[in-house]
């Protein structure tokens, strides 16, 4: 892969030229106590010396309320309209590894049936520039989901910091060599040592359970006491996944008056009870354990079943903020230890 | 003090007479709790508590998982107890049908959530059991709207920008709803779609909607044990709302939630010597 060197100096050179092009640049910004992605006009806007920010860059390809059509009823005829075009080209900078792998991830689900236009376009406008992780949280455990601090997967470049002011680009994607092409002032010949500097957040992230086994005993055990056992003190706030990179349930909605309307794509959750309630009344997952095993079976079992990928990228972002500590790298490390045991 | 509560907790499943105990365990990691429901005896030695134990135990008592697991007894600090207490006010558990053990307790979070700065029911007001040495509570009733003067400094135009900016961020996660004990309803305002009462988009109008009218039908109920506040994801400041309606009722209705287990619920009671010759 080809790498190029940034001095971390020229960033702020960097950020500016890019939002004097036209460009929308989107990086992690400090709001009250929250680090979350935003709009930026400048370096000295953006915080990059948290592990991650609160919600990952989902919502940029993903959007949380999205307006899929608007309609006007005139008479009795029904005029549909189409939305403008909302995709414009932005650079997110400042992602991590993970929240950037998880966007391969979810390409699959989102050109399964039909493509959705309003991701890809998404997608096809935005260049990703993440930024290597030095350090992790106690939450972490990307390096168990096929992950890395240094992974490249999703992004178009990544720095990663190795040291002497400077930050070691590497050139994944046609879209990444784009922009360092249309940069280049910014850019010198160079190479690191990558593996040097991510040596240390390596060993921290250590391997927390063993994935394959997780699968085995998913599927096997869809019946097991387990799940209530665990799971039951769940109060279903939605909080994991609202903040998680790879969760992309929707709920499609109307929003009316007598004579306009729009038809909404907002984000949803099967924790809530609502999510799989029939208009019979019957709700086929009538207790919140149920409704996480379905969270737990999709990451971990149908969407590796079905795409051959995992639905989870390690963030830790659903350990961090659970409400009742409901850690899900917990429960995956007792799967784990079930697993190897051969208990039910 | 954790010794006598798990010897009374073993005794009471042991004699049969409850079914279930709700406390706190050790969590994931250091410092961190989590809620649990223990029917059997052997798994009471986990029981702990310390100033981690911020969940407000008393909506198990009412969620479906538990309640046909039978008479519970359930570890309550003092806003815990008086969550119990509003329940009990709006016939959602009967007092003969639940053990509660009080805990005395000075204070969660380290550091101390500001709630607990003014708490004064350090010593729980209703319990069954009580285990830790009796507290003074420092706090009194006009501490807990201390807080408010920054708001209430505001003109109504500042004080309407500050909520659009702090409700801008919300993202219809729910999580206020579902940690709260007086959240108990079936089927919410913002779950009926005929008519879509609440709009369900995380844009500014419905997310204002959704947060007012979750004031609204906490106002006279809401005991402040700013659990909504602890879940929101996106760090709004709820207990303010939730303050100020306390306040507009006290002065109003000279009514406070959660002490009184015989007082009628303020907004859902008429008085024959009421000011008012109508309900609204």
């Amino acid at each position: 892969m080809k790498t190029k060197i940034i001095q971390e100096k020229k960033l702020p050179d960097f950020i500016k030229s890019l939002v004097d092009k036209g460009i929308k640049v989107v990086a992690p910004v400090k709001r009250e106590n929250l680090v979350v992605f935003d709009n930026v006009s400048s370096f000295d806007e953006i915080s990059l010396n948290q592990v991650n920010t609160k919600k990952s860059v989902k919502e940029y390809f993903f959007a949380e309320c999205e307006t899929v059509c608007k309609y006007k009823i005139e008479k009795k005829d029904v005029k549909l309209e189409d939305v403008e075009k909302i995709a414009v080209p932005t650079v997110i900078f400042g992602s991590r590894p993970c929240d950037a792998a998880s966007l391969p991830i979810l390409d699959e689900v989102f050109k399964w049936d039909y493509e959705d236009k309003f991701y890809f376009d998404r997608r096809e406008a935005t260049t990703i520039v993440s930024i290597s992780c030095l350090d992790c949280a106690e939450d972490c455990f990307c390096t168990v989901v096929e992950g890395d601090p240094g992974n490249t997967s999703g992004s178009d470049l990544l720095f990663t910091n190795i040291g002497d002011g400077k930050f070691l680009v590497e050139v994944i994607t046609e879209k990444g060599k784009k922009l360092v092409d249309s940069m280049s002032e910014f850019f010198e010949e160079g190479s690191g040592d990558k593996d040097k500097a991510l040596k240390s957040v390596r060993e921290k992230l250590g391997k927390k359970f063993e994935l394959v086994e997780v699968k085995k005993w998913l599927d096997e055990n869809f019946y097991s006491e387990f799940w209530k056992n665990r799971f039951n003190i769940c109060i279903g706030c939605g909080t994991c996944t609202f903040l998680c990179p790879t969760c992309h349930c929707f709920d499609i909605q109307d929003e009316t008056t007598p004579t306009t309307g729009r038809r909404v794509k907002n984000w949803d959750a099967c924790q809530f009870k609502l999510f799989t309630l029939h208009a019979s009344g019957h709700n086929p997952r009538n207790y919140q354990y149920e409704r996480q095993r379905q969270r737990i079976m999709h990451k971990f079992k149908y969407y590796k079943d079905k795409f051959n990928k995992t639905l989870c990228v390690g963030c830790g972002r659903c350990v961090t903020y659970c409400p009742v500590d409901l850690s899900l790298l917990q429960s995956l490390q007792m799967i784990d230890k079930e697993s190897k045991v051969g208990v039910k | 003090m954790i010794e006598k509560l798990r010897e009374k907790a073993k005794e009471l499943l042991k004699s049969g007479d409850i079914k279930v105990v709700i406390g706190y365990i050790e969590g994931s990691s250091k410092n961190r709790i989590q809620p649990a429901y223990i029917t059997r005896i052997e798994d009471i030695d986990k029981l702990v508590f310390n100033k981690y134990c911020y969940h407000n135990l008393a909506s198990f008592l009412w969620r479906k998982e538990y309640k046909n697991l039978g008479k519970p007894a359930i570890v309550a600090k003092g806003c815990d107890v008086k969550a119990i207490i509003t329940l009990i006010q709006e016939n959602q558990i009967k007092r003969e049908d639940v053990v509660i053990l009080g805990v005395t307790c000075e204070g969660v979070g380290d550091p101390k959530l500001d709630k607990c700065e003014v708490c004064d029911v350090r010593t729980p007001k209703e319990y069954d059991y009580l285990f830790g040495d009796k507290k003074e509570s420092i706090g009194k009733q006009e501490d807990k709207f201390k807080v408010l003067e920054k708001l209430e400094k505001m003109t109504p135009e500042e004080r309407w920008e500050f909520w659009q900016k702090e409700f801008s961020r919300c993202i219809k996660c729910y999580a206020c709803r579902q940690i709260c004990p007086l959240c108990y309803c079936n089927r919410c305002i913002a779950e009926k779609n005929i008519p879509q009462w609440i709009d369900t988009s995380p844009t500014l109008k419905g997310n204002l909607a959704w947060n007012i009218i979750r004031a609204y039908h906490l106002a006279g109920r809401c005991i402040g044990c700013d659990e909504c506040e602890r879940a929101c994801p996106m760090d709004i400041p709820l207990s303010l709302m939730n303050r100020k309606m306390a306040k507009e009722v006290l002065e109003q209705f000279g009514y406070i939630s959660g002490y009184d287990k015989d007082a009628k619920p303020v907004l859902a009671t008429f008085k024959d010597d009421d000011e008012e010759d109508f309900i609204l």
